[in-house]
This record gives structure tokens, sequence and C-alpha cells, in this order.
């Protein structure tokens, strides 16, 4: 796992005021907020890592990193509105300031994945932190083999960065297969649960590493595909969503056995939460 | 370093002494028990004292503390914690100083929690040794935590007229300088070496609790029946979690004044009892019964703090069992899960 950035003491809970300078909706729940981090007070970021969003009064939440770590000092996350704080994002608007704690975590171990071929699994959600993934790795293609992205969604209306999608799919450098369980009128695509991709998946075990961020239904579901391929468990990595507070393993709110998840986590191999009960 | 004693009467001279200089914290007799209090009076002071309902930690850990203040202009401040007064925080009991080591592992060390470690700096600990079970519920000595000094800057041992007094480091040497020790002789040795005999066979059980052996006898019990057995008794209410000296769990919220531009944002003591502890967004929850609840706090006290850090999550201080309305018993789990381990190999 790669190490955790040392936070200095003064400022661990203290949120760092930051400008908004975007703000879009991707879908009816999902918003795109696009900051500028102050480059003095806040380190860049990484893949999986995540930040605390705070808005005075009403609180605070952990979001993962949406953009590349190319793109620092900008950071753009992307907030689904399931709540308080984050009803409160969506209303945030370009010039408003928030607060900001973080990069926290360890995030994605992109120097053990340099070289390798690469499947990605996102289900939901679990795109935000992989979207930073892709476009790192696809402004540093020649580091990465074949490359596989699988993603899976409820209806065609919850998929996120669309354009985007189309960008990376017409690339011939990245094998994108994309699911939803229910079609629309319009959805041309393939239907059915993530998990009916992996059809499409042929990997070299000697070389391959997998990324899988999704809700932890879907861990169960696709975890049972990939051990069909055999990949060493070392080599594929799940990112853990687990009630935080502090983010910076003090409050216990996400700790699973001697884990905090907030710090040692949120990306964590398969190796590791094999022995890991209530993991996934 | 030779021993040293102070006649019960001179301790309470030199600690009303300090009241200038410190701000003194220690055991005072409340209605039905005792409890840690600021004191002015060192008379109210009862250094000889059974364990307290709430645990020291809120000396450094207050149970609702601001952490943020925002101000109108939108920008946030971190309140200052005064250090003007250091604090003497007087009569831990053995199981209170290891906890506090415990709770310094955690919050002390880096990333540190500012709050936390500026108070614990600004303290002077002095411990007490106890000389009799606190009553029927302790078991410190099953726990290996009985007669331990932890992280105390004195320790004390009363004796009949006279407190046998050790200084543990620089701020306990300065804190005692003045006062009127004399030299302790090896009859005073041999005597706390008979009370401490007669004491120990005084506490409910006498066996210890093998560490090692229970966190590798918890690995295996994830599936024993007791953790059923226990949730149909658990109330959820989370007051075993508020009394224990070793729990450090905290909520963060928000607190707008009435003017809705000034505010804090505040934590508070939490506790993995309650059910919405581990939720997340999606109604999924991660330890959604009582059962899987109770499994994730003995498993805190026998496991994943002494696999981590390697020090007991459980100081054996019998808080808990004292409040809990379902009488639910530490030490009675641990013997539980002990002995199905003993029975299989
Ligand atoms: C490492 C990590 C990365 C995340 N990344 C993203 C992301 O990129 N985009 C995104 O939209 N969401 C993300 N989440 C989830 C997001 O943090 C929660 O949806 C958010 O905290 C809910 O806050 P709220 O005030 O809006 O909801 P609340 O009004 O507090 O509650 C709504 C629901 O959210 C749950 N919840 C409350 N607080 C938390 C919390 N701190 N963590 C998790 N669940 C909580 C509650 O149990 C309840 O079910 C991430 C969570 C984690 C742990
Ligand atoms: S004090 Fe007893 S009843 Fe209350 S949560 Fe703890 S174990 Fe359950
Ligand atoms: S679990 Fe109970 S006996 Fe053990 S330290 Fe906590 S309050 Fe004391
Ligand atoms: S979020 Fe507080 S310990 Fe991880």
């Amino acid at each position: 796992m790669s190490e955790s950035i040392t936070i200095p003491e003064q400022t661990l809970y203290l949120p760092i005021p930051t400008p908004v300078t975007a703000v879009r909706m991707l879908t009816k729940t999902e918003c795109l907020i696009t900051v500028e981090l102050d480059p003095d007070r806040i380190e860049p970021y990484r893949p999986g890592q995540f930040f605390m969003l705070s808005l005075p009064g009403i609180g605070e939440a952990p979001i993962s990193v949406c953009s590349p770590p190319e793109a620092y000092p900008r950071l753009q996350l992307c907030v689904r509105r399931v709540g308080k704080v984050t009803a409160h994002l969506h209303q945030l608007a370009v010039g408003s300031t928030i607060g900001i704690r973080g990069p926290m975590g360890n995030g994605v171990p992109l120097e053990q994945l340099k070289g390798q071929d690469l499947l990605i699994a996102a289900g939901g959600l679990g795109m935000v932190p992989l979207h930073a993934l892709i476009n790192h790795i696809v402004k540093n293609r020649a580091d990465y083999g074949t490359v596989t992205v699988l993603y899976g969604a409820k209806e065609p209306g919850e998929l996120l960065f669309r354009d985007e999608l189309l960008q990376w799919g017409s690339r011939g450098d990245l094998n994108l297969h994309i699911a939803v369980n229910i079609a629309d009128e319009d959805w041309m695509g393939h239907v059915g649960m993530i998990t009916t991709l992996f059809q499409y998946v042929s990997v070299d075990v000697a070389k391959t590493a997998a990324v899988i961020v999704g809700p932890p239904v879907m861990y169960h579901f696709v975890m049972q595909e990939i051990r069909k391929l055999n990949l060493p468990p070392e080599r594929i990595f799940l990112s853990l969503e687990r009630r935080m507070k502090c983010g910076v393993g003090k409050c216990g709110h996400c700790q699973i056995n001697e884990i905090t998840v907030c710090q040692d986590g949120p990306v964590f191999s398969y190796d590791q939460l094999k022995t890991l009960p209530e993991a996934i | 370093m030779p021993a040293s004693k102070i006649s019960k009467d001179d301790l309470k001279r030199h600690l009303s002494e300090k009241l200038t200089d410190y701000t003194l914290v220690g055991p005072v007799k409340s209605r039905l028990a005792y409890k840690f209090d600021v004191i002015s009076n060192v008379d109210r002071l009862e250094i000889e004292y059974t364990t307290t309902v709430l645990p020291p930690k809120k000396q450094f850990m207050p149970t609702v503390e601001p952490l943020i203040r925002f101000q109108g202009d939108g920008t946030a401040q971190l309140p200052l914690i005064p250090t003007d007064r250091p604090v003497a925080l007087v009569a831990l009991h053995s199981c209170d100083l290891i906890a506090t080591d415990l709770i310094d592992t955690i919050f002390a060390t880096a990333p540190g929690d500012p709050y936390y470690k500026t108070r614990r700096e600004n303290a002077v600990i002095l411990g007490v040794r106890c000389m009799e079970p606190c009553d029927t519920h302790a078991f410190c000595n099953a726990m290996g935590t009985l007669d331990q000094k932890g992280g105390a800057d004195i320790f004390l041992t009363p004796l009949d007229h006279h407190f046998l007094v050790e200084p543990l480091s620089k701020k306990g040497e300065t804190f005692l300088a003045g006062a009127a020790l004399s030299h302790s002789g090896d009859e005073d040795a041999q005597a706390v070496g008979r009370i401490a005999n007669e004491r120990d066979k005084q506490f409910r059980s006498q066996e210890k609790v093998d560490l090692k052996a229970l966190s590798d006898a918890m690995t295996t019990s994830r599936d024993h029946e007791i953790w059923d057995e226990l949730a149909g008794e658990c109330l959820a209410c989370g007051t075993c979690n508020i009394t224990c000296p070793t729990c450090y769990c905290f909520d963060m919220c928000d607190k707008m004044e009435l003017s809705l531009v000034d505010g804090e944002r505040r934590r508070s003591w939490d506790s993995c009892q309650l059910r919405e502890f581990a939720e997340v967004a999606g109604g999924e929850n991660f330890r959604g019964t009582r059962a899987d609840r109770q499994r994730h706090r003995f498993f805190r006290k026998g496991k994943y703090l002494f696999d981590r850090y390697d020090l007991t999550g459980c100081v054996g201080c019998g808080r808990c069992v004292r409040q809990c309305v379902a009488d639910i018993d530490p030490l009675e789990v641990y013997q539980r899960l002990l002995e199905r381990r003993s029975a299989r190999v």
C-alpha cells in the first residue's frame, strides 16, 4: 500500500477555505463540483483518496477524488444527494467557498499498477474514484498494458460522465463495456448486471491487476467473477465505504477489526480483505 | 532512587499549596458514588476511593467539546485550549493509568489530536495503588493492570498514616518539589507486600486472563453462540461505552448560534452499540444487529487494540459491569471464549 500523507496536527480538523470554480449537474442526483485547492495548504492527491467537504453549520462528508492527479491544484468532486450535507453541497454556487480537509487515505497503489494490464470495474458511484484513475491512465497511457473498463449502472440516466464514456470508447486503446440493469427506449447497449460483462473479459493472469469500486452488494457478485479469472489476491484492489466522521483515525466509526478504513484504506488488496471479517 | 514517603496530612498540605499554581482535579464524593471534579479545597479530595462512575478520560476529552469555531465571514478557527495553568490529575487507579496509556497511543501519536495532546501535556498525573478491590465487579487483577503505573508522573502507595511516593518523571519531580518527604525503609515495602497478598485473594477471580490467548480465541469465535445471547440481553443503550476508560469513539456535529452566523463544530462521545454508528448512505450497515455490535465491542476490548498496539483494550475497571442494566460482564465473556478454546485444544 502507498503511504498516507502526514497531516499537520493543528489542521487535523480545520477545513481549509477553498473556492468553488464550477458546478454542473451530471444526472438528476449527482453533481460535479470543481474547486481550486490552495497548494500551500493542501498536498497533491491520488486516485482512491478522498477529501472531507465541510459546510459551516451543516457538517462534513467524505467525498472521493474524481479528477486525475494531473489536475492538481484543481480538484473535481462528484456528489450524490442522499442527505443533509450532500443536499447542501448541491446548492453551491460558483464563487462560493467550501471547507476542505485532506487528501485522506492511501489511494490506489499507482506504482504497483504500472506496467500491468488493468481490469477496472465500476458499479454506480464507484465510477467517481475510478474516473480519476482512468483519466490518469489515459494521460499516461504508455505506462500500462491492455486496459479494460467495466461499468454498471441501474439505468442509463444514472451513467456518469457520458461525454467521456464516448471518448474513452472511441479511443481504440481502452476496452469499455457498459451495462445497465434496466434499459430505456434510447438504450442500445448491454442490459444486465455488471457481472454479465465478464463474458467479454479475458486476462493474462501473469500481468493483470484489477481495481474494483462499487456498492457493498456489488462486491459479492463481482468477486465471484473475479475469482474465476484466477488473479492473485494481492493484485486485486477494492475500495471500501464506511461511515466516517474524523477521517484521521480517531473517531472509531470506520473501524473494521484492527483497521481504520480512513487511514489504512479505503483501498485494500483482496489479499488483505480475505482475512478481514465484516470487510465485504 | 531512595524510596520516600510523606504523611497523609503533609500530602494534603502539599496539594493545598499547589493550588496556587495548578488546577487540581481528583475524586470527590458525590451523592452515591465518586466522581472526578475540580477541587478548590483539598478536604473534599478522597485519595482512597472506590472507582468513579465516569472515567478520568473526560479531563483530556470532554464529553462535548468544540473542534472548530465558525465566524460570520465563513472562515473557521481552532478554539484555544487554555494552558496558563497546569492541571494536576490526582489519584488515578492503575486501571485508569493503563487506559490513559492506551488513549495516549491513539490520540497523542501522529497525527496527534491537538486538543487531547494539549490537555494531556498540560497535566501531571498522580497515580495511587489500590490496596483492596474496589468492589466485587473489578477484575483489574485478571487483566494484568493492578499495581501498574502506566503514564503516571508520581505513584502513591497508601499505608496507614502515610503514602509511599515514587516520582516517575521530571513533571512529577517538579510537582513534588518542597513536599515534606522522608526516607522510607524496607519495613514499608514489606508492609505493602503483605497487604497486596491479602488484597489479591479478595478479587472475584484469581485467574489471569491470558491476553494473547484471548485475542487468538476471538479469532475463531466470530460465530460463537454468545453474541446472540448477549444481543438478547443488551438494550443498545451505550452506557458501557460511556463509562469505559478505553472507549474513545466520537461523533462530530455542527451547532450554530441563534444568529446562524457564528457556530461550532463539536465532537461528543459516541457509542458503537448504537445502530447508526456504522451505517452508511443507502442504509447499508456493516454492524446492523446487536450481536454484531456486541462482538465488535468485545473484539475491540480483547483483540483489535491488542493486535494493533499490544495493549489491553479492557483494563478490568468493572465500570461497565456496575452500570449495565443487562448485567453484561466482560470477564464472563472472556472466560467463556477462553473456555471453548481450551476445550478445543
Ligand atoms: C471514502 C468515502 C468516499 C466517498 N466518496 C463519495 C463520492 O465521491 N461521492 C458521493 O456522493 N458520496 C461519497 N461517499 C458517501 C458520502 O460520504 C455520504 O453519502 C455522505 O457522507 C452522506 O452525508 P449526508 O449528510 O448527505 O447524509 P446524512 O443526512 O448524514 O445521511 C444520509 C445517509 O448517509 C449515511 N452517512 C452519513 N454520514 C456518512 C458518512 N460520513 N459516511 C458514509 N455514510 C454516511 C447515513 O447513514 C444515511 O444512510 C463516500 C464515502 C466514503 C466513506
Ligand atoms: S451498557 Fe449493557 S445494555 Fe447498555 S449497550 Fe452496553 S451492554 Fe448493552
Ligand atoms: S470494558 Fe468494562 S471493565 Fe473493561 S475497561 Fe471498559 S468499562 Fe472497564
Ligand atoms: S473516520 Fe474517524 S477513525 Fe476513520
